[in-house]
């Protein structure tokens, strides 16, 4: 079993159901629970425990769940990545609130009563599949919008969350398109940078990081190499100089937590090359093709570099003697 | 359409045992003994929003008490409780009169469920 060290948060305002959910989430394998009764202390755990998946019931006396939940993809929490596993009890919740909740891209939705069974299988699932999670801003504005009084007929805003989940759906067609060409017509089509499904530093977190650093960054060298508009070159830009800060945020806020003085150190000597070259994408002028395909090709050597032994490793095949 | 929810058994301890994945004597104890303290502040509630005709207090004490009534296998009371929630929420005040009637009637009979499963395990005060 690949869990190790996650912590799960289970808020839920009803004693025995809240205990309920701590007891099945403390014995799954590898997982440390934590347990809160109202959105309050769910916050306080989230801004000083790293929490790894959250379970939420939506409907709590005072703030909701969905209120919290915001919070969390919208990057509130210091300490809790925004991109963690969300799983929402929702029972008969209203469908608005549900819908709001798809926005924030929840991971899973049940329905109580949940057995111990299942819900150990959620969790286990949650924690080793990822679900692509846009960056903080994202969600920050989109909770600012949700939040505006609405005005009649405003349908730009409308319309900006239309665009929101067809970028989403866009992604998510894409990457079904492609598990199809990988399993189904066995056509061997490599990503820019490629993240190993059995590779792992150790940290979830930093997996995780990582894992999005490389789909970012090859969506840019996708929409760079086939001539995409300079408006989509720049956005995806964007998002990879995002997914690279986020990257050395959480490297620097667990290296002050953890052990292993060696593996950080190296790995902070990674990030620094990795800042650099992050901060030439930043600037690189996308027009003057030579310089942008050399920084490319500088990012895949780090990748490379990096992607290796000792700061990387295989999480089964032990005696293999490199990831490439 | 109470009717429908008077067949389920009151207490089903088979419900309880899947729910928590394990049939241990400190589990069930553990889980009746809890469910017996949590219930009836729901209980009371569900009773005083019903008197001051509070709809959405109602609809999210039956909310509550539903989950955990489900989780311990007490399947009449959830079912009730899930049937309280949709008339308070649908403001059908019709449906719920009938309603509150068996669910009081329900509660009587769950109690006294719980106290002898929980004399049959050996706790004693119950």
């Amino acid at each position: 079993m690949l869990l190790k060290n996650f912590n799960v948060l289970v808020l839920d305002d009803v004693i025995l159901m809240c205990d309920f959910l701590y007891g099945v989430a403390n014995k799954v394998p590898g997982c440390k629970a934590f347990k809160a009764l109202d959105a309050k202390t769910a916050s306080e755990i989230l801004e000083h425990e790293t929490i790894d998946l959250l379970i939420t019931d939506i409907e709590l006396k005072g703030p909701s769940g969905l209120d919290l939940l915001s919070r969390v993809r919208s990057g509130a929490f210091t300490t809790t990545a925004h991109d963690i596993p969300i799983i929402v009890f929702s029972g008969n919740a209203y469908r608005e609130l549900i819908q709001q909740c798809i926005l924030f891209d929840v991971n899973d939705f049940l329905a109580k009563p949940v057995s111990a069974v299942q819900l150990s299988k959620k969790i286990q699932h949650h924690l080793q599949h990822e679900k692509l999670i846009q960056p903080a801003t994202h969600y920050a504005e989109m909770k600012q919008r949700l939040e505006a009084p609405k005005e009649p007929n405003d349908e730009e805003g409308q319309h900006r969350f239309r665009v929101a989940i067809v970028r989403e759906l866009e992604q998510k067609a894409e990457q079904e398109e492609q598990e199809l060409d990988e399993q189904g017509n066995k056509v061997e089509k490599r990503d820019f940078l490629h993240w190993p499904e059995d590779a792992t530093t150790g940290y979830f977190q930093l997996d995780r990081r990582l894992r999005n650093l490389a789909y970012n960054l090859s969506c840019f060298h996708n929409v760079f190499i086939n001539n995409c508009k300079t408006v989509a070159i720049d956005a995806e830009r964007k998002r990879a100089c995002a997914a690279a800060d986020y990257l050395i945020h959480i490297a620097k806020t667990m290296q002050q937590r953890e052990q292993r003085p060696e593996f950080w150190s190296m790995l902070q000597q990674r990030l620094q090359k990795l800042q650099a070259l992050m901060a030439e994408l930043a600037e690189v002028n996308v027009k003057h093709h030579k310089q942008v395909l050399a920084l490319l090709k500088k990012l895949a050597y780090w990748w490379m570099q990096t992607c290796n032994r000792p700061l990387i490793n295989k999480t089964e095949a032990e005696d293999e003697p490199s990831l490439h | 359409m109470s009717q429908a929810c008077t067949e389920l058994a009151i207490l089903d301890l088979a419900i309880l045992i899947e729910m928590y994945g394990d049939d241990s004597r400190e589990t069930l104890e553990s889980a009746l003994s809890g469910f017996l303290a949590a219930a009836p502040p729901y209980i009371q509630s569900i009773k005083e929003a019903s008197a001051r005709r509070d709809l959405p207090a109602l609809s999210a004490a039956a909310h509550s008490l539903k989950g955990i009534a489900a989780l311990t296998g007490a399947t009449q009371l959830a079912a009730l409780c899930r049937q309280l929630e949709l008339a308070a929420r649908n403001a059908d005040e019709h449906a719920l009169a009938p309603l509150l009637v068996t669910f009081s009637d329900c509660w009587q009979q769950l109690q006294q469920q719980l106290r002898q499963q929980l004399k049959q395990l050996g706790v004693a005060g119950v």
